[in-house]
């Protein structure tokens, strides 16, 4: 009853008003949209999507984050082009360049653009998806205060769901 | 000349909190007006509006006042440039998204009460309309232990269930769990049922684990203790800047002049620029400078946060030049 109760309700998103320069790239309406196409598998267990002000400190800009159990958060990004002080790992530059970016890296830094809706797409499946299959393996193991995996195996089965998503979103849509 | 603020309620919809939000107006000499979605106008037909294009696009700086996630403590927050717009949002929505998509800042009132953690709408924007305009010089916030310092709280001769109720949930919002009522006005025990049910609703009584003790007929302060009335109509130091905690302080807040001080207790002024205010504005404004004065509990600021299990995804950088980002609109601004 319980379960059936909440693999049916609609997963709350709330929203954090963005900073300015900094935008939401994918808004309420999209993620709700995704979740639908996905169906309760993926919102099963899900207590809420939260789209939220970047974090004061981080090795790099922030895409997303699940709080066990089951609370998503999406970042703030800044409105593209990003120009970005640094270099990219290979692991975010081949993120990024995957998710349909392009990328740049200079002297000074990387700029980043997003054409078209790249950036959205990003958010919803490297951000979303990606943290969705963080959860899903850690549901479906029963685990709400110990890793299911070690943290390497996790993040690989999380990309991988992610990807998968992406996919069945570009061709069954 | 711009007056140096305005408040807006954004879609507020019980006419009797409209009609309050004008008294929290008036107490700080403000103008209020209304962006109406919800038939207000039709209720109270002199009520002041504004459209949404001229609320979000007019040239002053946007306030809102929300407990949105990332919000800004009100006690913090310094005083808005003259003109601004302090935006109080529906009973129970809350600010709506466009303005605070537009806001310059949003504030929010620390609450540290358990089960209650809202206040009326007209409290909130009396307590905001407080700090951003009129508290300057205030008293210093006691850090540690602040719950031994709590005061205890005598709502004296209220003459309104509903404003008694809505006291009695804002005591709750700012973490008493037991206040003393002088009900000598007959307005919250033994009172008929539906003054009983409406003076209930007032206080969220369903949720609000707040003790309400009678003081009886002949109150008097406990022995050693310190009384402080506050009061707008007294002579004494402005509340925010006199003590309100530490041990064997009673805070009493007389609705009126019909209550009786002890000879020897202090007397705390709430200086408002306006006329004074209806009985939950006033109990909003000295329990939320109680508050303030109490501070955080030091061991749990101290403490990291609590946290679960999480995963988190970001951009690696492998090389982070001593640099900061900079912004084009950033640089506009320099």
């Amino acid at each position: 009853m319980r379960a059936s109760r909440r693999a049916g309700a609609p997963v709350p998103v709330r929203v954090s008003p963005p900073r300015r320069g900094f935008a939401h790239p994918a808004d309420p309406a999209d993620i709700v949209e995704a979740l639908t196409f996905f169906g309760p598998t993926a919102a099963y267990g899900l207590r809420g999507i939260e789209l939220r002000q970047q974090p004061a400190a981080g090795a790099g800009p922030a895409v997303a984050a699940l709080r066990v159990p089951g609370l998503v958060l999406l970042f703030e990004q800044p409105v593209p082009p990003w120009d970005l002080p640094g270099r990219l790992t290979e692991v975010a530059t081949t993120r990024l360049l995957r998710a349909g970016a392009q990328v740049a890296t200079g002297q000074a830094g990387t700029k980043v653009d997003w054409p078209g809706n790249t950036l959205r797409d990003f958010m919803l499946f490297d951000g979303l998806m990606h943290e969705i299959g963080h959860h899903m393996i850690q549901h479906a193991a029963r685990k709400h205060r110990t890793r299911a995996m070690r943290t390497a195996d996790h993040e690989r089965r999380a990309d991988a769901y992610a990807v998968r998503a992406r996919h069945a979103w570009a061709t069954q849509r | 000349m711009s007056p140096r603020a305005r408040l807006v309620g954004d879609g507020v919809e019980n006419p009797a909190n409209a009609q309050a939000l004008t008294e929290a107006a008036q107490m700080f000499a403000v103008p209020c007006t209304f962006r109406d979605s919800r038939g207000l106008t039709e209720q109270l037909p002199g009520l002041s509006t504004v459209d949404t294009t001229t609320l979000l696009g007019g040239p002053g700086q946007l306030i809102a006042v929300d407990n949105t996630p990332g919000a800004e403590s009100v006690y913090r927050a310094g005083p808005p440039h003259a003109g601004a717009s302090i935006v109080v949002g529906n009973e129970r929505r809350g600010i709506r998204p466009d303005v605070l998509r537009r806001a310059t800042k949003t504030v929010q009132i620390p609450m540290p009460g358990r089960s209650v953690n809202t206040l009326n709408v007209a409290t909130a924007a009396a307590v905001a309309l407080y700090y951003l305009l009129d508290a300057n010089g205030r008293r210093q916030a006691r850090a540690p232990r602040p719950e031994s310092h709590r005061p205890a709280i005598l709502l004296a001769a209220p003459r309104d269930h509903v404003e008694a109720g809505s006291s009695l949930r804002s005591a709750a919002a700012f973490g008493w769990q037991t206040v003393t009522v002088d009900d000598r006005e007959k307005v919250w025990f033994g009172t008929p049922r539906p003054v009983r049910n409406e003076a209930r609703a007032a206080a969220r009584s369903h949720r609000n684990p707040l003790r309400v003790v009678p003081a009886g007929d002949a109150w008097s302060p406990p022995h050693g203790s310190r009384v402080v009335v506050c009061a707008p109509d007294v002579d004494g130091p402005a509340l925010h800047r006199t003590e309100l905690t530490g041990a064997g302080t009673v805070l009493v807040i007389p609705d009126g002049d019909g209550w009786e001080p002890p000879s020897d207790a202090e007397f705390a002024r709430v200086a408002v620029p306006g006329e004074p205010g209806r009985y939950r504005l006033l109990t909003g404004i000295v329990l939320a400078e109680a508050a303030r004065q109490l501070g955080t509990r030091t061991s749990t600021a101290l403490r990291p946060p609590r946290r679960g299990l999480s995963y988190g995804s970001m951009l690696g950088q492998t090389a982070l030049p001593d640099t900061d980002l900079v912004q084009p609109w950033e640089l506009t601004q320099y």
